[in-house]
């Protein structure tokens, strides 16, 4: 019985159908923590553990849909390309913000991992945190790191920042929506961007260019570590 | 047919990317590389925005599910997870905060310094 998990269409099925729980679960429950990738991965581990089913049986299957994060990768360039207009008229700012922020969260990433003593593995997987994570996975893989402690560290990130940034406009006194809008893509990448989209249009548009732009950036900046 | 050419378009960019990818002289992912020139082919018109969508939205919108694998398999670092798990959220709280506070007053510097600029001009 156990033998037949190895066909592909197991692992491919089980990410479909706990995908598909896992959606109707956030529309439903309408926060952050209640994400997606968060719900239907513990469905996955809970069925697993519970069948007693081997993580690599699952995998012969699962690899099937990793292989999709390329074209999804690429399919992000459409959304940006929608926004080329708010980038032409506010380029200035938009680049300041960007190149501020990727370089500002992996200042503070470094000195934080070296102040708390943790590996360099460990350092290198939390590098990428602040970026999307079909960035991210890939950064983390080329510098070293551990890309499901990546993943685990994007979506704490986004989290936190969805969260908190409506508390951290008013503490930081941020009264510019093109400022507040970046400041949320580059702290807390595509999920503090579903937050910024219900704070405001121009919060929501300059969020999702920062998550983009700053993916870039840090990338850019990663070629020479 | 027109998922499939939408989805071939895609495709092939990724392809033509992992290719490059290869050969750069340094490392760069190449999903990466595969939107760079997608935006490239877009901005120079030599695809246009009707021939990738609405199939890049359905990307764009469930992208969570390409990561489930690579999350699923966060099982197999738990116990390396677990040994750092203090260290591992304050991290991400204190940078999180760091990264937004640096970002919204630059832009915050920025958007003054043009405006006053702007003012300058209008007063001259």
């Amino acid at each position: 019985m156990l033998e037949l998990t190895k066909e592909p269409f197991f692992g491919f099925s089980l990410c479909m159908f706990s995908y598909i729980v896992a959606v109707r679960i956030n529309q439903k429950a309408k926060t952050a923590i209640a994400n997606p990738l968060i719900i239907a991965a513990a469905i996955i581990i809970a069925v697993l553990g519970a069948l007693r089913i081997p993580l690599d049986h699952f995998m012969v299957g699962a690899d099937f849909v990793s292989m999709f994060l390329a074209p999804a990768t690429a399919a992000l360039a459409v959304s940006m390309y929608r926004q080329f207009e708010v980038i032409k008229k506010n380029w200035l700012p938009i680049v300041v913000g960007c190149v501020v922020g990727a370089v500002s969260a992996l200042v503070s990433i470094f000195v934080c991992c070296k102040v708390f003593g943790l590996s360099e593995e460990i350092t290198a997987s939390l590098l990428p945190k602040s970026i999307t994570t079909a960035f991210a996975a890939k950064l983390s893989e080329q510098l070293g790191g551990i890309v499901p402690v990546t993943l685990a560290a994007v979506l704490v990130t986004g989290i936190i920042g969805a969260l908190t940034a409506p508390y951290l406009i008013k503490v930081f006194k941020i009264n510019n929506p093109i400022a507040s809008g970046l400041a949320i893509g580059a702290a807390s990448h595509a999920l503090g961007t579903s937050k910024a989209i219900e704070i405001g249009e121009i919060e929501g548009t300059l969020s999702g260019i920062a998550v983009g732009l700053c993916g870039l950036v840090t990338v850019f900046i990663a070629i020479f570590l | 047919m027109k998922v499939f050419k939408k989805t071939l378009i895609l495709f092939v960019v990724c392809f033509i990317s992992d290719i490059i990818a290869l050969y750069l002289p340094f490392p760069f992912p190449g999903s990466v590389l595969a939107m760079i020139i997608t935006l490239l082919l877009l901005l120079t018109g030599f695809v246009k925005v009707r021939q990738l969508e609405p199939v890049s939205d359905f990307f764009v919108k469930n992208m969570a599910f390409v990561f489930l694998p690579s999350t699923v398999s966060i099982v197999s670092y738990l116990d390396i997870l677990s040994s750092i798990v203090w260290e591992f959220l304050v991290v991400c709280i204190i940078t999180t905060f760091v990264t937004f506070f640096c970002t919204a007053y630059s832009v915050k510097l920025t958007v003054y310094l043009l405006n006053k600029r702007k003012e300058k001009k209008e007063n001259a």
